[in-house]
């Protein structure tokens, strides 16, 4: 059996570890609960940059355009028309538009860009590790660590309660409401189907 | 006063503890998806008759398949939502949590077909976790759970906030918390930095 100070050594340095990444998320949430507490706004600024005429390959100009350190991220949707060619590379935040002549080889970037909260934002919805851009599955790392860290504390946290024998009976009745409230109403959309 | 926050800390892990595992869970669903784009194979396809209004707009028919059927918790497509399949039918994706029922509006035939996408319960609780109480139209079960999702999201922050202070009440020699803390903020820091 854990005894109480080792569970309590555990749920401490699993808050303390995630403690930033679970404030960005709690404060991104309530951005998206409500937006109008925290307006957000995006700088948009477009430059254009010589490559070589008649290139053919859209994800060809946005690796040049990489290289050149003009724009940063992952390669979001890329197409291909005879003239002119268009493609999207988006990191959390920025969105560069890069748009292609193939005649004059003149490429327009138009790059958009939003505030702290518009970052946060994104950042909250990114995940996974199948990204195409390196520091996004390194997010993707740290979002499955907290992950990790908020069921350690979840389940910790109800440990700890269960050994303190004092607060027992009232923690059952609220325990008892999130669980009963919870299973009812999720029972209920996940049998309303398809 | 520490009691007193201690007690706080405690009833509201309680109050909001399956939203807490659902939060955890939803995240490493997300980390195990291997594509941004859901899958979308139907687990069933039915049929149904319908008869669109010889003079009726896109709009108007989405919105006749709409009453028709009463799907539940689902709601009207939006207009910038309708599209047409390959054979130049209308084609209308009802979604809710649950996943997607996908409506091909067979005109030719006088009926509709009517494919189930149901999500996993892996990417179900991903959408559950999402659920605001901004989203006023929502149906009864949904805006009721959203309304306690938003209670553990402000828990989640009080936890921060009451969690620091119990720890520097409680144990403020205990030097490993720091590290800890100081590597994960560190790490946020430097990722945020690194992909702004």
């Amino acid at each position: 059996m854990l005894d109480y100070r080792f569970l309590r050594s555990i749920h401490l340095l699993a808050g303390a570890g995630s403690a930033a990444f679970l404030l960005m998320y709690g404060f991104s949430a309530m951005q998206m609960a409500h937006s109008s507490w925290f307006p957000t706004s995006a700088t948009v600024r477009e430059r254009q940059i010589q490559l070589k005429p008649r290139l053919a390959d859209a994800r060809q100009i946005a690796r040049e355009l990489m290289q050149r350190g003009v724009v940063r991220g992952e390669i979001q949707q890329a197409a291909t028309a005879p003239a002119r060619l268009a493609v999207r590379v988006a990191r959390p935040g920025t969105i560069h538009d890069i748009r292609y002549d193939a005649a004059s080889g003149i490429v327009t970037v138009r790059t958009s860009a939003t505030g702290f909260m518009g970052m946060l934002n994104r950042l909250h919805h990114t995940a996974g590790l199948y990204h195409g851009y390196a520091l996004l599955n390194a997010w993707g790392w740290a979002v499955a660590m907290v992950s990790v860290a908020l069921l350690v504390l979840g389940v910790s946290g109800v440990w700890m309660w269960w050994l303190r024998r004092q607060e027992r009976a009232i923690g059952l009745v609220l325990l008892g409401a999130n669980l009963g409230f919870s299973i009812t109403v999720l029972a209920l959309i996940r049998s309303a189907g398809p | 006063m520490t009691s007193l926050i201690r007690r706080l800390h405690i009833y509201a892990g309680l109050l909001s503890f399956s939203h807490l595992i659902i939060y955890g869970v939803a995240g490493l669903a997300a980390t195990a998806q291997s594509q941004l784009e859901r899958p979308k194979v139907p687990r069933s396809v039915r049929y149904a008759p319908f008869t669109p209004p010889p003079s009726a707009t896109d709009k108007q028919v989405a919105a006749q398949v709409y009453r028709t059927l009463r799907l539940p918790l689902a709601r009207p497509v939006p207009d910038w939502f309708l599209r047409r399949t390959a054979d130049n039918d209308l084609l209308l994706d009802f979604y809710n949590m649950n996943g997607i029922w996908r409506v091909v509006v067979l005109e030719k035939e006088n009926r509709l077909r009517i494919e189930e996408i149901r999500n996993s319960l892996a990417l179900f609780l991903e959408d559950v976790h999402a659920a605001t109480p901004a989203d006023k139209e929502a149906p009864a079960p949904v805006r009721a759970w959203a309304l306690w999702n938003e209670f553990a999201l402000w828990c989640l922050i009080g936890f921060c906030v009451s969690g620091l202070y119990l720890w520097l009440a409680a144990r403020p020699r205990f030097y490993g918390a720091y590290a800890v803390c100081a590597a994960g903020a560190a790490a946020f820091i430097l990722l945020y930095e690194a992909i702004r």
